[in-house]
């Protein structure tokens, strides 16, 4: 690997710069959720468990239908 | 980076997390950082074992899924039935569509080389090609939110569960019939030698269906990929300027709180970023880093942005991924996922296919 992170042998960015380059991903949708969510309310935090808390699961999941 | 400040790192993560969102939030970190840590660091997979079964008759990833799927189905079982009101299993309907968008997933999914947990785990240790489809696989989430009523309304089963037919008990033991049977075909398929897992596969079996139970009891809902992914698409669209309100998906009560809402406290969100960074320490804990992947050519480059939307898209419209509709929907008896299953391991066979066609090394 050279001094610029890139692969000798393929020309593209070696795996420490392209994993670095994925984290940066998500710092930057974490920027836009701060950016359009609302500040969140820790009184409104759920219990550390759901089983025996006594509410319901969120329903947000990849296999609920509106 | 030096190891010790790779704990530091993951230690930051977790009581960042914590202080932000509590600590529900903070546990799921943990559990997806495990999962990164589980998926990468003792390299189980979904999308290898598949093709690996397909072209070189080699089970043993493939028999290591069944397992831990078994394992977790174990434990879900009892408790779903035990705490109804509290715990949700990943169940769905069965339907034109989500068959045929399962098929396209799978097909995709050989062309990415890695399905929905697999492009994030991969994207976060370093694999150039997962992180070219991970744009693509958000978008296309996003995309298919938009329009899953739509699809699902071509025709569609009611939702139907193994334990709703044959009770909790006789459910899992279908489950587990199931599965065993499954087994046995990828034992008869196989090759001498790669024909049951290896040591390294049972521990990340074990592990892995440890991890999914404890997002279970502690989510509430097992464990998902794609939902999160289409939720960070929604929150790039609702800062654009994008009126989700009018949209049927977007404006039914939970997924209008989770747009809202920080994505901190949205469980699947929080186990996918763990995921990510999971599998970067690992990547960064190796002495030496893998090979990156081959250089492609451009036309070969644009096929893996592409199948990385169709990825994304597909998966809303079927319910999930691997994660979401095969491991979790088979684990905790939705009908559905085994229809996914059957359907995606008919598409990767077509992508195999189509992969040396399509995706071709530079050079």
């Amino acid at each position: 690997m050279s001094k610029n992170g890139a692969n000798h042998n393929t020309g593209l960015p070696a795996r420490p710069l392209t994993g670095f380059l994925s984290l940066c991903l998500l710092a930057l949708i974490m920027l836009v959720d701060a950016a359009q969510s609302l500040p969140i309310d820790p009184y409104l935090a759920p219990a550390p468990l759901a089983l025996g808390s006594g509410v319901a699961p969120q329903s947000a999941h990849c296999t609920n239908l509106p | 980076m030096q190891r010790p400040s790779l704990a530091v790192f993951a230690l930051l993560l977790v009581a960042g997390t914590f202080a932000a969102a509590g600590p529900r939030a903070a546990l799921l970190m943990l559990v997806g950082l495990g999962l990164g840590l589980v998926l990468e660091g003792l390299r189980f997979g979904f999308a290898g074992p598949w093709r690996q079964i397909i072209t070189e008759r080699d089970g043993r990833g493939l028999v290591a899924q069944f397992i831990a799927i078994g394992l977790v189905a174990l434990v879900a079982f009892p408790l779903l039935s035990a705490f109804p009101e509290e715990l949700q299993g990943a169940h769905a309907p069965i339907g034109l569509a989500m068959i045929a968008a399962a098929f396209v997933f799978g097909t995709a999914m050989q062309l990415v080389m890695a399905c929905g947990s697999g492009t994030l785990v991969n994207a976060g240790s370093g694999n150039l090609l997962a992180l070219a489809a991970l744009p693509g696989f958000i978008l296309g989430s996003f995309l298919g939110s938009l329009h899953q009523v739509w699809w699902t309304g071509l025709g569609t089963l009611p939702v139907y569960t193994l334990q709703g037919i044959f009770g909790s008990n006789a459910g899992l033991l279908v489950t587990l019939t199931g599965l065993t049977l499954l087994i046995l075909a990828t034992v008869w398929r196989a090759a001498p030698g790669k024909r049951l897992p290896s040591s390294r596969l049972w521990l990340a079996a074990g592990l892995l269906a440890a991890l999914a139970v404890l997002n279970l009891v502690i989510a509430g809902q097992s464990w998902g990929v794609v939902y999160g992914l289409g939720l960070w698409g929604a929150k790039f669209a609702d800062l654009a300027g994008w009126q989700l309100a009018g949209n049927v998906f977007w404006a039914a009560p939970a997924n209008a709180e989770r747009l809202q809402q920080s994505l901190l406290t949205d469980v699947t969100s929080v186990t996918n970023i763990g995921m990510i960074c999971g599998a970067f320490l690992v990547m960064r804990w190796r002495r030496v880093a893998a090979d990156q992947v081959p250089a492609l050519t451009p036309n070969s480059w644009l096929v893996v942005i592409l199948a990385g939307l169709v990825l994304g898209y597909s998966s809303r419209i079927a319910f999930g991924c691997n994660v979401g509709a095969f491991f979790s929907g088979v684990s905790t008896g939705s009908l559905h996922g085994w229809a996914w299953f059957l359907a995606a391991f008919a598409g990767s066979m077509l992508g195999l296919r189509l992969k040396p066609h399509m995706l071709r090394v530079a050079g």
